[in-house]
């Protein structure tokens, strides 16, 4: 049978049965390539993120806004942008963050991206956001496990369900804290995900509280958070590395680093890498028909 | 004996159920000090006594492991070693020669292990699910049926949509575009199924919640019935 195979029949079975390490030598060039030669491609933010950033500039100088920035290392590349970002929108209206995290896996992370931001300089040098003192214009809580419990204990108070912050300064000695006690003292909620989280900051914080909620999460989680958004429960969504990116865009992030920043910079790369799932599956499918039909005819013949 | 195995947690999960339940639709002090008082120390020192038993279980798995010498008992020296090392300079304040900052601090040694090792590791194993994915999409993704064709175009519309790439595939002559076009997907026939879902979810997570509650459902105390 093998030497009846016409050339094309050869070609169509060798790329059905692709070594996997050629898809994976693809992937590795697509996502490189497009990382050390950039292609720049535009992008306009969606309704869903351009919603969140709306809300949080509309907010008054002066209030608490707090992040709950639950989600580790592995999803980095989609989530971390978008809490560099927020913290810039924050600081740079005036706001206080508040951060903490349900994951053990997050404080590191929020811990870096804050200093980060709040190391953060001008083009003279000079500090971007000078005279920020902590537990005054923000606070950074650290993990602690518990999940729902934690967001209910933060509805009774800061400082009994945080007794310290990260760097085991007591949250009681705190102006910000005696200032705002509870939860629903706060003006917004933003829940930066790559877990489950949002969908009970709703029932156990955001709707008993009434403080509004909005949420970035993975692309992959994205799709279950929709019925939410359209029911208001979620004043904002953002998706994705693509939705850290359009709000990176709202936020003027490019002029505030002076660079290219990360979620936009992945921008080429997701592009690239999702054409070439998208040729994948439509070159394995034309060839699967084709060799369907091939061994449907000769199965006829036999 | 059999009163502290299978009626104690009955009788326990069923009080603390109600008053939880009475409690949200109860809105005075007394019932808000009440949750306080749950939510502020209970709930969070039980959450934080799970993950001490998290932490309990996977260490008698892996010492186990070494102790038979099961197959791949090296992986499980290597994880109760960074374990130890993480555990020790995380907790204990000393100062570590080369590292400004002492404990979890920012300059500390933990820190720069969680950077330096943690991140990448974690970043990695993440990283590599893009390379399954395409893989799995070039060989298993096929349309054989309706059902899976439909989801192939929208799969491929929507991942088109969601990167910049997609608002510059058009359909000429109209405003759409792939990345409206995967709006609308997810905003209507994807909000619609998913919100299906959730009303069924929640439905039974109220019907599970009732079987706990009046100790028909006792599967959470780890026996059969």
């Amino acid at each position: 049978m093998a030497e009846q195979q016409t050339p094309l029949q050869k070609m169509a079975y060798a790329i059905l049965n692709l070594d996997r390490r050629i898809i994976f030598t693809l992937v590795f060039l697509c996502v490189t390539a497009p990382l050390i030669w950039p292609i720049g491609m535009d992008f306009t933010p969606t309704k869903e993120v351009i919603d969140a950033f709306d809300d949080i500039e509309a907010l008054e100088s002066g209030s608490v806004v707090l992040i709950s920035a639950d989600y580790g290392p592995s999803s980095m590349p989609e989530t971390h942008p978008m809490y560099l970002a927020l913290l810039h929108q924050c600081f740079r209206r005036g706001l206080r963050p508040v951060i903490l995290t349900l994951v053990p896996s997050g404080p590191g992370l929020a811990n870096r991206g804050l200093l980060d931001v709040l190391e953060s300089e001008n083009p003279d040098g000079s500090l971007m956001y000078p005279g920020l003192t902590e537990g005054v214009d923000y606070a950074f809580l650290g993990y602690k496990p518990g999940g729902t419990a934690v967001m209910l204990g933060l509805g009774q108070s800061f400082i009994t369900t945080f007794p310290n912050d990260y760097d085991g300064d007591a949250t009681s000695k705190m102006p910000l804290f005696r200032e705002v006690s509870r939860l629903g003292d706060c003006k917004y909620i933003f829940d930066i995900a790559s877990v489950g989280y949002p969908e009970f900051w709703v029932p156990y914080a955001a709707e008993r509280e009434n403080v509004p909620l909005s949420v970035c999460c993975t692309a992959v989680s994205a799709a279950q958070y929709y019925p939410y958004y359209q029911a208001g429960q979620f004043k904002g969504l953002v998706g994705g590395m693509k939705g850290s990116a359009e709000y990176e865009q709202l936020v003027g992030m490019e002029e505030i680093l002076g660079k290219i920043p990360p979620a936009t910079n992945g921008m080429d790369a997701q592009s690239v890498v999702h054409i070439l799932i998208v040729l994948a599956i439509i070159v394995a499918n034309f060839f699967f028909f084709v060799s369907r039909r091939w061994e449907a005819s000769e199965g006829g013949r036999a | 004996m059999n009163f502290i195995r299978r009626q104690l947690p009955v009788v326990i999960a069923f009080c603390f159920g109600v008053a939880l339940w009475a409690q949200y639709y109860i809105p005075s002090r007394a019932s808000n000090e009440a949750l306080e008082t749950f939510t502020g120390s209970w709930a969070i020192i039980l959450a934080g006594c799970a993950l001490i038993l998290g932490i309990l279980s996977a260490i008698h798995h892996h010492w186990t492991k070494i102790r038979l010498k099961r197959a791949g008992f090296g992986y499980s020296i290597v994880t109760l070693t960074c374990f130890a090392i993480v555990v020790l300079v995380g907790w204990f304040p000393i100062q570590w020669p080369g590292f400004a900052a002492v404990t979890i601090a920012d300059g500390s040694f933990f820190d720069w292990i969680f950077l330096n090792v943690f991140v990448p590791l974690d970043a990695t194993m993440f990283s590599l699910l893009a390379f399954f994915i395409a893989s799995a999409a070039f060989r298993a993704f096929r349309a054989r049926s309706f059902e899976a064709t439909a989801l192939l175009i929208a799969g491929c519309i929507v991942m088109l949509g969601r990167v910049p790439l997609g608002e510059l595939i058009a359909i000429p002559g109209t405003n759409l575009s792939m990345t409206s076009i995967a709006g609308w997907l997810l905003n209507n026939p994807n909000t619609a199924a998913y919100r299906g879902i959730l009303l069924g979810v929640i439905l039974s997570q109220v019907a599970i919640s009732l079987r706990i509650l009046f100790g028909i459902e006792r599967t959470y105390m780890g026996g059969g019935d």
